[in-house]
């Protein structure tokens, strides 16, 4: 049998390298997992144990964080296909450089603007729908497993990694609100 | 090996054998103890019929310290060596407290590690000695109440409470002679008290406003998992700043400037205190202070006054609550029930502003100031082992974000907020110089972006780096919190292998060595104590390692065993059955350490393939469902 150490979070989870994951089985799975490794399990057993214990529940954790995450789970999933993600590199693609410039323009608009905590919620909510958009054309995109769709992947998840950056944002300048 | 054991029931004698464990909720104000009798959680009293014990300790020049009750009695009397609301004080720095400091009535002196001592008749004092002496006189009142030595204990902190507090905490338990098996967060604590007297599924929100601390956060309680999901609050602001903002609104009005001697401000906070309580009831209750020339100053006060007065600080508890929903991706309408915890949520005006806040009344069938002892008690009973059959489980987070100094004096966080604890997380940075061979670590706790308005934890510096062009060195830095969500920091540089490594003991702590030091030329005990406590403790360790390996080699000697390794473990193994008949403890932790070793990587197997077989085993199961 596989050391868990060395398995991948969806294989953690058994479940398929896909996209598409039940929320609810997953959930399911991360607490039936908890139960029998949390290191609150083995608070009297050795110290090999307890660490052993703390390190595979760190692995789960993390695991979970990203299989429950749209975003992390499209990265992750990427990168397990062997797609190359270079952060540092920006989109070439011109239609998409242009909706970026102008979503921070009407970020900044609506932060300034006389009725700003009504604007900013009024961007906060459509940039939701978008990101359930996204998420639902990754689900299609990544049922094909052709390199050109792994391309698409990749361009939508670059989409999507920059409309929660401004949704993190919008956060940061409702907490300055509160 | 708690894991194996469930499988082969009646194997052992110790599994079966009833532990003794207790929750303490060591308070800024009070403390209590509760244990778990019969099934049902209850808090202890002491000799005298008392469930609190005030969190006070007077010191003396030449006999042992005095703890709760006597000590707060004698602080007006005796004021700077009797110290009260020391919690305040646990692992902060003399820069931090400098605003709390002037409003405390003690002398403090700067140290070496960055704690303040409190300087008394019996030396200089650290905060941690203080919250020792509360730890120790709840524990000797368990022992005698419980009829022999605990084999573990649950402390309980504020959720708000950073890495320096939390350790802070675990080395007064140490230092008191305690087996600590966890650190829970009040909130949390009180949940599991309510969420298993309820046994309601649902979103529950723990509202805890106590002496010196406000904590909220957000649980879900799902089939026998208590989640947090999120957690804020505020670590310096509690009943005492009520009394405090009450104070100066008499020394205002009865024209007593700042500059007064500690005895009387005492009385002054005493008379505040004594108001504050009778408002819960009356609606209007008279003062009386001394005035500087001796004269009496006397006055009333309406509730209504009262409250305008102090509304300013319940806001201040709503701005957190309105985080951690945020946080929690939840809205008002998601909340189930709202739990009051602490003793100033008996102020009517703090329950109405909660009501207004989340739409409901908030539920106080518990005694405030004893949810949280009877949830730390529940979470003993099961963590000891003593309800082996348990499956409930608490799933709980690190309420501030852990991060590195990056250039510029910006922070670059690696953990963020309300993860859930134990994570480990890893960065890689470079070096930015050609040649480069050191690199200093500075490692901060806190939601700000920039270095100077966060907490710093620790700075250490990885050396040895081999000389390379700027960018080429790949430095990985990794954060590894544990259950109690305390951290241990890492680097290593990938190239070379180099490695540097502390446990976060930091800016304001004590490092393991003065702990051992403290405890070595401690007051706390008589020296045969010491020994004796010691040696059971290490007796009761070895036999359990015995046991659980003896165990194991039955389980799993063949097929995941070599022979050598085999011979190796026991070997190792009647060596150490051997000591155990001895009383040198030094001679048995040696032999327990080998034993150590020798199972090490045989413990590593078994755990994987063991979970692994549990794990599909508990996947099959789900496929059939």
């Amino acid at each position: 049998m596989e050391s868990l150490f060395s398995k991948n979070y969806f294989q953690l989870f058994n479940f398929p390298a896909v996209y598409d994951i039940d929320r609810s089985v997953l959930t399911q799975r991360y607490r039936d997992m908890q139960g029998l490794i949390h290191p609150d399990r083995f608070v009297n057993a050795t110290e090999k144990e307890r660490r052993i214990s703390m390190q595979l529940t760190a692995l789960i954790n993390e695991a979970y964080n990203v299989l429950k995450s749209p975003l992390a789970r499209a990265r992750y999933l990427l990168q397990l296909k062997g797609v190359d993600i270079d952060d540092s590199v920006t989109s070439k693609d011109i239609v998409f450089l242009t909706e970026q410039i102008e979503l921070r323009e009407r970020l900044e608009d609506a932060r300034q603007g006389e009725n700003a905590e009504r604007a900013l919620m009024q961007l906060a909510s459509e940039l939701q729908k978008r990101l359930m958009g996204l998420q639902l054309s990754l689900e299609e995109v990544f049922m094909g497993g052709s390199d050109e769709a792994l391309v698409k992947a990749h361009r939508l998840y670059d989409e999507m990694q920059f409309i929660s950056r401004l949704n993190d944002e919008l956060d940061e300048i409702e907490d300055a609100f509160n | 090996m708690v894991l194996f054991q469930i499988s082969e029931p009646g194997e052992t004698k110790l599994q079966r054998q009833h532990h003794l464990a207790v929750g303490i909720d060591l308070g800024t104000t009070n403390s209590l103890v509760a244990t778990v009798r019969d099934g049902h959680a209850q808090t202890m009293v002491d000799a005298q019929g008392n469930h609190h014990c005030p969190s006070v300790v007077r010191y003396f020049a030449d006999s042992a310290p005095v703890v709760g009750q006597a000590a707060k009695d004698a602080a007006y009397q005796d004021p700077l060596n009797t110290i009260a609301s020391a919690k305040r004080l646990l692992g902060r720095g003399v820069a931090d407290i400098e605003t709390t400091a002037n409003k405390l009535p003690y002398e403090f002196s700067g140290t070496d590690c960055g704690m303040p001592f409190i300087q008394t008749v019996a030396g200089d004092i650290s905060p941690v000695t203080v919250s020792a002496e509360i730890l120790k006189t709840l524990m000797r009142q368990a022992e005698a109440d419980l009829g022999g030595e605990l084999d573990g204990v649950v402390i309980t902190v504020p959720a708000y409470f950073d890495d320096a507090q939390r350790q802070a905490t675990k080395d007064a338990a140490r230092l008191a002679g305690l087996k600590v098996l966890r650190l829970l967060n009040e909130p949390t604590a009180a949940a599991v008290a309510y969420g298993l007297d309820s046994g309601s599924e649902g979103v529950h929100v723990v509202y805890d406003f106590g002496g010196g601390t406000f904590d909220v956060s957000i649980l879900r309680f799902s089939r026998g998992v208590f989640e947090v999901m999120a957690t804020a609050g505020d670590s310096a602001l509690g009943g005492d700043d009520v009394d405090r903002v009450l104070a100066e609104w008499m020394m205002a009005e009865a024209g007593l400037s700042g500059e007064i001697e500690h005895s009387h401000l005492r009385r002054v906070i005493g008379e505040a205190n004594r108001a504050k309580e009778a408002l819960t009831t009356a609606d209007s209750v008279s003062l009386s202070i001394e005035t500087t020339e001796g004269s009496l100053w006397q006055s009333t006060l309406s509730r209504v006054n009262f409250e305008a007065l102090i509304e300013p600080l319940i806001l201040r508890t709503l701005r957190p609550c309105r985080r951690a929903l945020r946080d929690a991706g939840l809205a008002v309408g998601d909340i189930q029930d709202v739990v009051m915890v602490g003793g100033s949520t008996r102020i009517p005006r703090v329950r109405e502003c909660v009501a207004e806040f989340f739409e409901r009344e908030p539920m106080v069938n518990i005694d405030p100031d004893k949810v949280v002892a009877v949830g730390a008690a529940i979470q003993a009973d099961i963590l000891v082992g003593n309800k082996p059959g348990d499956e409930m489980l608490l799933l709980d987070v690190i309420p501030l974000s852990l991060g590195l100094e990056t250039m510029g004096g910006l922070i670059e966080k690696l953990v963020p907020r309300n993860t859930t604890i134990p994570v480990v997380r890893a960065q890689e940075f470079t070096t930015f110089k050609d040649g480069q061979t050191a690199m200093s670590i500075h490692v901060l706790q806190g939601e700000r972006e920039l270095v100077t308005d966060s907490r710093s934890l620790a700075r250490f510096e990885l050396r040895g780096i081999p000389p390379m062009n700027a960018g080429a060195a790949r430095i990985r830095v990794t954060f590894q919190v544990d259950a109690d969500g305390l951290l241990s920091v890492s680097a290593k540089e990938l190239t070379s292998g180099v490695e540097s490594s502390i446990e976060i003991r930091p800016s304001y702590g004590l490092t393991d060595g003065e702990v051992e030091k403290m405890l070595a030329d401690s007051l706390l005990y008589a020296e045969d104590d010491v020994k004796k406590r010691r040696l059971h403790e290490q007796l009761v360790d070895s036999a359990r390692l015995i046991e659980a390996v003896e165990a194991a080699l039955k389980m799993d000697a063949d097929g995941m065993l070599t022979n050598k390794e085999c011979v190796t473990i026991k070997a190792a193994l009647v060596a150490l059955k051997e000591k155990q008949q001895g009383e040198d403890i030094a001679l048995i932790k040696a032999a327990h350490d080998k034993l150590e070793r020798a199972t090490s990587d045989f413990a590593a197997r078994r755990m994987d393939i063991h979970i692994n077989e549990a794990l599909s085993g508990k996947l099959l199961d789900q496929i059939v469902d």
